[in-house]
């Protein structure tokens, strides 16, 4: 998996990833995105939020577009993409292996 | 406005703990300004404030910008306030989103920490291993690359007197706390850091520790309490404390005891002083806890008579007339452990020797003494003896006409 050295990606950096299929986005963006997505069941904390923009950010799965002041708005990018394909197909993978034994 | 300083009760790396205990302090009406080795509040802090600690940005700036503003956008301040490795949040807001909620996000904070702790700690070790090297160099190498008679590790009994000195012993109690102090946040972080990184939340912090005070306490007690013990030390090393043989009351032998014709000091032979303007007749103490008595005498005297002797190891004063200049170094030990009694004379004629010279020594009996040691170089004026009698040791050094054996009674009062 692209910037996870094992496993999946946790659940909050699912969801700060998914944000990002929307568009360019800044902090309170995502923030707003995830919460609204989840129905508040995923909160993001500001250091959560701010760690993870670091870490996709440094695995080069966002990047940086635009500086206003203190806001910073990001876009992902194609490893970005793949990642979070990557981690989507998994968690279908695990979705249909769960049902598969429930049925 | 009223400040208060109060002792860290906690590692500085048990997070938890150190936020819970500023949290308590907030409760008490205090807000910290400064955490280091202590913490400074304020008397404006406001109940149920809750504290997060965050580790500083890279090469040790302030946060970012847009990391402030992440953080207000959800209601928690930062406070500028000197606090290494951390910066400070806090909020009064109880409805205000905790700052990381996952722990895996918390232990990616923490990584860079984590790594520069590690950095720090393998530094330190080397540093450590280092010093070891050197002083075990320092005991196994030769004193000079003209020494012909080298022994290896010949001053050890010196550097366990040394070791024993109460400035180092002080010194080793700071550095042994310091390192449990080190080890005991390293662990604590090692551990927050390997939770977090499984998902878990950091391991239960032990809270508020008495003993951590003391320690700290301790620690800074001790800086000062070493820093005066060290100019004191490096006196003592320079000679600063040389005390006048004319006022120094212990007892030792003198010079002139040894010599069957007058000597006398240069002070009175020749009009000018000494070139090496330092005291040519002086007394220095040393303490140890295993030898509550030491001191060292060193005499030079003289002949009035210009001329009269031949000596190569005078100075040449008088336009090529050599004066007969003999001179007597003494060591005196009241050791604790008798049994180091001969080691330790062995170690003090080592460190008395001429390393150009080739010694001979011979061990002799003498009635009342444990042990005499004579050491004597072919062709040369200079002879070392050393006398022992239960704990207590004296070891000489003479360049003179007389022979030292034919001395003993005299030295030997040193011990008896």
């Amino acid at each position: 998996m692209p910037g996870r050295d094992k496993g999946g990606l946790t659940e909050p950096m699912y969801y700060v990833l998914m944000s990002f299929l929307h568009g360019e986005m800044c902090g309170i963006e995502i923030t707003d995105f995830v919460s609204q997505k989840t129905a508040g069941r995923v909160r993001l904390g500001p250091g959560t939020l701010y760690t993870l923009l670091a870490k996709f950010q440094e695995e080069k799965l966002i990047e940086e577009t635009q500086v206003d002041g203190r806001k910073r708005t990001y876009r992902i990018t194609d490893k970005g993409r793949d990642a979070f394909r990557e981690e989507l197909e998994r968690l279908k993978a695990c979705v249909l292996d769960g049902e598969e034994e429930l049925r | 406005m009223k400040t208060v300083q109060k002792l860290i009760p906690v590692s500085l790396y048990d997070i938890p703990g150190l936020e819970a205990w500023l949290e308590e302090q907030a409760n008490q009406g205090l807000f910290p300004t400064h955490l280091g080795f202590w913490a400074t509040f304020e008397d404006t802090g406001v109940p149920g404030t809750r504290f997060r600690l965050e580790p500083w940005g890279k090469m040790g700036n302030e946060p970012p910008p847009e990391q402030l503003e992440l953080y207000r956008q959800a209601g928690w301040e930062y406070k500028a306030i000197l606090c290494r490795p951390y910066v400070l949040f806090y909020t009064t807001d109880p409805d205000a989103v905790e700052l990381y909620t996952d722990w895996e996000s918390r232990g990616m904070s923490l990584e860079r920490l984590e790594k520069e702790t590690r950095i720090y700690s393998g530094l330190r070790m080397t540093r450590w291993v280092i010093l070891a090297a050197a002083i075990l160099l320092f005991l196994i190498l030769p004193r000079s690359s003209h020494d012909v008679q080298p022994v290896s590790f010949a001053s050890l009994p010196m550097v366990l007197l040394l070791l024993f000195h109460p400035v180092i012993l002080l010194f080793l109690l700071w550095a042994t706390l310091t390192f449990r102090r080190w080890r005991r946040n390293r662990t604590a972080l090692k551990n927050t850091c390997r939770a977090l990184r499984a998902g878990l939340p950091p391991p239960p912090s032990p809270g508020s520790s008495r003993a951590i005070v003391r320690e700290q306490l301790l620690i800074l007690i001790l800086i000062p309490v070493l820093v005066i013990g060290w100019i004191l030390l490096s006196a003592e090393t320079h000679r600063d404390l040389a005390i006048p043989v004319e006022d120094f009351s212990r007892p030792y032998v003198t010079l002139q005891e040894l010599e069957q014709e007058p000597v006398y000091p240069s002070e009175e032979v020749f009009e000018e002083h000494s070139i090496f303007d330092e005291p040519e007749n002086y007394a220095e103490i040393n303490f140890s806890l295993l030898s509550p008595v030491w001191y060292a005498v060193t005499q030079e005297g003289y002949s009035p008579t210009p001329g009269a002797m031949e000596n190569a190891n005078s100075p040449n004063p008088e336009g090529g007339k050599y004066r007969y200049a003999p001179d007597l170094d003494m060591t005196c030990f009241h050791l604790l452990i008798p049994t180091l009694a001969k080691p330790v004379a062995r170690a003090q004629m080592d460190s008395y020797r001429l390393v150009n010279l080739w010694w001979e020594y011979e061990e002799i009996p003498h009635p009342g003494l444990d042990f005499v040691i004579l050491a004597t170089v072919k062709d040369e004026p200079w002879q070392m003896a050393a006398v022992g009698k239960d704990g207590k040791v004296a070891v000489f050094r003479y360049a003179g006409v007389e022979r030292l054996e034919d001395h003993l009674d005299l030295l030997s009062k040193m011990v008896t």
